[in-house]
């Protein structure tokens, strides 16, 4: 697996239209859907203080502004903060989007809530790196602040597991994944190639852990967050082996 | 969930044997399937004539006379009376020595007494929290020498969760219908069984089965705070690779060469 980067969520490569490219267009109607139910999950209190963690384009901050909460964006691309910016200038809202790691997160004690949408976690480059953004959320939260996560499941990964499917973009695109499970790291391994229609072709390696919600909470709990909840989607559905979403909600010890 | 007694407490006494096997041991088990899982264990444990094996939670001793036969000198742990004097019985008939001892898996108490231990037919994971599953493993590292193996067989959780059935049922060769109502426990990462078995008759017994399924990733994990270094795995007695569609998940551990290791 030698055509692999660890680094590979840093390559700026990745954070343009090819990111786009990797989601059915039906996600970005489903936003509005996922906004209600981040809210209602969290409980959060009108003109709370959110930290959106690996905000990308400001898919969620922006509409997540728009409802009177109070967000700040991190992420490590520019590329996708300056698409953030102009999206919250369009919509005429005033959101802090900032560079930077997310394991060195710029704040202590400072938010009611901290939000990781669609999977933006498990990318980095060993478990111990996956620990230190969990140590840095806690940091940042307020003492009794809440942790949304919302991850795709594992369970459902192993339960359809497919070594290759393919999608076919608008503009006649064709999105070609090849997937390579590893089960001693829990990582999956998706080559990813982009067709266009003139027949050129790019290529991007990723790479995923799938944490099982049982290790999720041990290491929240070392993190110093405390599990409250799991739920299958954001409607609020109970985690089960058919859910698609791992979304977990947990709290920093008062 | 949490009941009063832990569903093992009895359940290796009576019900493991009348019912949860659905037949005889020698019936259900028969000889040339322990006879293909022993060569799997001795060609991957790779051990001279005469070493020490512990067999922990040897159950009646499938394989422990087995390999007592092929020349090891072997020990069986296991916490069930009936299993425990049934194993005593077969090595009688058999003319074989074994040491058997009754211990709970938690507190063996040996002290880098053996060349390996084998744990098999998912015998591991019965306890609730984690920690207790690892103080089996730290006990483990603890009986091994320096350099000792370790050879664990348990249920494969990525074939457990792809070929999930909530409810089931099948009957024992005698009729007896054992009929299974199985969770999985995301949470905590356990299959949990609450089961009934029919009896020809119409009488009725229950009671649970309730064990963790740990990932490779954890258990490897788990392996490694309690001392013991992962070498290799596979999906089954055969050999096969360890896949999302092994039925077993088999798992080959060593102890460092130091001295005070573990």
């Amino acid at each position: 697996m030698n055509e692999f980067d660890r680094r590979w969520y840093a390559d700026p490569r990745l954070h343009g239209e090819d990111y786009l490219l990797l989601y059915p267009p039906a996600i970005l109607e489903t936003t509005a859907w996922q906004v209600d139910g981040l809210v209602r999950l969290l409980e959060l209190p009108a003109g709370a203080r959110v930290l959106d963690l690996a905000c990308g384009w400001g898919r969620i901050a922006v509409p997540l502004a728009q409802r009177g909460y109070r967000v700040t964006g991190l992420d490590l691309s520019e590329a996708f903060l300056a698409r953030a910016r102009r999206g919250a200038q369009e919509a005429g809202l005033d959101i802090d989007f900032r560079q930077g790691d997310m394991r060195q997160i710029p704040f202590v004690a400072e938010f009611d809530a901290v939000i990781m949408m669609c999977s933006a976690f498990g990318v980095l480059e060993s478990d111990e790196e996956d620990e230190k953004v969990l140590h840095a959320v806690a940091r940042a939260l307020r003492p009794g602040g809440r942790f949304f996560l919302d991850q795709g499941s594992r369970e459902w990964v192993i339960r359809h597991y497919r070594g290759r499917d393919w999608a076919e973009r608008e503009g006649g695109i064709l999105v070609l994944q090849e997937r390579e499970l590893n089960l001693l790291e829990s990582r999956n391994y998706v080559r990813l190639t982009i067709i266009e229609p003139d027949g050129s072709r790019r290529v991007h390696h990723h790479v995923f852990r799938f944490y099982t919600l049982t290790e999720l909470v041990g290491m929240l709990a070392r993190a110093g967050l405390a599990f409250r909840a799991a739920w299958g989607d954001f409607d609020g559905s109970p985690y089960t082996l058919d859910s698609g979403r791992m979304i977990v909600l947990a709290e920093k010890e008062a | 969930m949490a009941e009063d007694k832990p569903w093992y407490d009895g359940f290796f006494e009576r019900d493991y044997f009348d019912i949860w096997l659905g037949g005889p041991v020698d019936r259900v088990l028969p000889p040339q399937r322990t006879v293909a899982e022993v060569d799997f264990i001795q060609r991957t444990l790779g051990l001279a004539p005469g070493s020490r094996i512990l067999d922990l939670c040897c159950g009646h001793g499938r394989h422990a006379l087995l390999l007592a036969e092929r020349g090891y000198s072997v020990t069986g742990v296991d916490f069930s009376d009936r299993a425990l004097r049934l194993a005593r019985r077969r090595a009688r008939r058999a003319g074989l020595s074994v040491r058997w001892l009754k211990r709970d898996m938690r507190r063996i108490a040996f002290h880098e007494e053996f060349d390996a231990v084998t744990n098999v037919f998912t015998a591991f994971g019965y306890f609730e929290p984690d920690r207790e599953d690892e103080e089996v493993l730290r006990g483990v590292t603890a009986a091994l020498k320096p350099g000792g193996r370790f050879l664990i067989d348990q249920n494969n959780r990525e074939y457990l969760m792809r070929s999930h059935q909530a409810h089931r049922w099948r009957q024992a060769s005698d009729g007896t219908l054992v009929v299974e109502d199985v969770s999985m426990d995301l949470l905590a990462g356990r299959n949990r069984i609450q089961w009934f078995a029919v009896a020809p008759d119409g009488s009725r017994r229950h009671g649970r089965v309730d064990f963790r399924v740990y990932t490779l990733r954890e258990f490897v994990g788990m392996l490694e705070r309690a001392g013991l270094r992962f070498c290799q795995v596979w999906g089954g007695f055969d050999g096969q690779e360890y896949s999302l569609d092994s039925r077993r998940m088999i798992v080959l551990a060593e102890k460092g060469e130091e001295v005070g290791n573990g």
